[in-house]
């Protein structure tokens, strides 16, 4: 699979604190990528900077969509957000801030959809109660407000608002952060099942190394900044090199 | 030849454990042709479930090389590209660990048809041989359906085993599969791996029973413990 997806020696500083320190990685096509790493170690900054949503001081994204890699910074202002809106997704750990909570859930889907140029109402409404099925909401909630969802259903809510327009690339920051183990576990299998069904190349944060080993085919470990290490989940995970990997893996409690 | 492991060399580094370093495997060698059934034997910290995983690439040996048929060519798993891995772990590659690592809200069923289905079975038909290979197995369609977090140990292991035996996966690495079952199951494995075996599957394992091993094992290969060096 090509590369969609390129870091090329990021640097991030907030004040005197260095958020990425020369970090380079790659994302393939169709590839589910998670970046774990305690509070402070850089990965969301790394997560905001490869979806073009903070700026690096120095370094590059590079992003193929179709043509070869080129500098997202050469798509300008208008562009990325053209690209961000059309082609990617982003699914933040709060859905609230995602969300419009005052239009109802099938507006918020198909909000989506019509800033992608949908105009048919009765086809837009359709799609909307088939993703409201599909991440298990029942479509009769369509015209219902999120404001009176619970956490886990907005989570839903959100996962439906973004994939609706079939993107080819999702960034995710900690997805189930914040939720209830049980409803985790649900939002968990809906996406691993969702993303490998739509193929959808998937950069996912999280500090839930069980997450990781659940959705991800590949694994990098962030510290201070830096990447420690990287490869296949499961021998990451497995067979952990460096100090900070082995106290990762063997600071999670045994269920 | 179907599996080719040589000069395998594998130690683990514990940081958190003052730095104390393990020598597991040193200058190991294991080859398996078609249709065979090789079998690793060894006294416990000899590093026989440390080299089948280093064969699947779950561990990363410190030298060596272990060359699998794959798409016709000799590929190495140990410098292999991470997206090379996974496409021969979907197509030629399978495993059974000695733990079935259950997926909350997942089926015993699904789990055992996910794999056919990225091995490129359709999904329908991935289901129906789900169906057929865990009631061989003895897993009742009424537990099919049921995530198997709550099984016994046995029938965790036997929806392991399924995984191994719905695709005709041509290299299948098996570790311990019949270490928590009772005779009439552990006969079922058996046969299960004989008809791999005759379908021309290369097969390397190991077996704690011996009368398992006796039954199905063409070639024996015997690790000896490294001695540590702290």
């Amino acid at each position: 699979m090509s590369v969609l997806l390129e870091a090329r020696g990021l640097e991030k500083k907030f004040g005197r604190v260095t958020a990425l320190d020369h970090v380079s990685m790659a994302l393939r096509r169709h590839e589910i990528l998670a970046i774990v790493g305690e509070s402070g170690s850089g990965k969301s900054t790394l997560l905001n900077v490869l979806a073009g949503r903070l700026s690096a001081d120095a370094g590059a994204v590079l992003y193929d969509g179709g043509d070869g890699l080129a500098p997202l910074a050469a798509l300008g202002e208008a562009g990325l957000r053209k690209l961000q809106r059309a082609r990617w997704g982003f699914i933040q750990q709060d859905p609230r801030a995602a969300l419009r909570l005052d239009v109802s859930a099938g507006g918020n889907i198909g909000e989506r959809l019509m800033a992608g140029g949908a105009q048919h109402y009765g086809a837009i409404r359709e799609t909307a109660a088939k993703w409201l099925d599909a991440v298990e909401i029942d479509p009769a909630r369509l015209d219902d407000l999120p404001k009176y969802f619970s956490g886990g259903m907005l989570q839903r809510l959100q996962i439906a608002a973004t994939l609706v327009t079939g993107p080819e690339m999702v960034f995710m920051d900690e997805p189930t952060g914040g939720l209830d183990v049980s409803v985790q576990a649900r939002i968990l299998d809906l996406i691993r099942g969702l993303v490998r069904r739509l193929g959808v190349a998937v950069v996912i944060v999280t500090h839930d190394i069980g997450v990781a080993r659940l959705l991800a085919d590949r694994l990098i470990v962030m510290r201070h900044g830096r990447i420690v290490e990287s490869g296949l989940t499961d021998q990451v995970l497995d067979d952990p090199h460096h100090e900070y990997t082995q106290l990762l893996v063997s600071s999670v409690l045994p269920a | 030849m179907m599996i080719l492991g040589r000069g395998l060399s594998k130690s683990f580094l514990l940081h958190l454990q003052e730095g104390v370093r393990l020598d597991v495997l040193r200058d190991a060698g294991i080859t398996a042709e078609a249709g065979e059934c090789v079998a690793i034997s060894g006294p416990s910290g000899a590093g026989k479930s440390t080299l089948l995983r280093a064969l699947y690439g779950n561990y990363l040996v410190d030298s060596g090389e272990i060359l699998i048929r794959h798409r016709g060519a000799m590929i190495d798993i140990v410098s292999a590209p991470v997206e090379t891995l996974l496409e021969i772990r979907r197509e030629t590659l399978g495993y059974v660990s000695q733990f079935l690592r259950a997926i909350p809200r997942v089926s015993a069923l699904d789990i055992v048809a996910a794999g056919a289905v990225e091995h490129g079975m359709a999904a329908d038909e991935a289901r129906r041989a789900g169906e057929q290979i865990l009631g061989r197995l003895g897993i009742a369609p009424r537990l099919q359906g049921l995530p198997p977090a709550t099984f016994s140990g046995g029938e965790q292991q036997r929806v392991n085993i399924a995984r191994a035996f719905i695709c005709p996966w041509p290299v299948l690495l098996l570790d311990e599969p019949t270490a928590s079952l009772d005779a009439a199951n552990r006969d079922i494995v058996v046969a299960l791996i004989r008809e791999a075996k005759m379908r021309g599957a290369a097969i390397i394992g190991i077996f704690h029973d011996l009368a398992v091993r006796d039954a199905i094992a063409d070639k024996v290969v015997t690790l000896q413990p490294v001695r540590e060096i702290a």
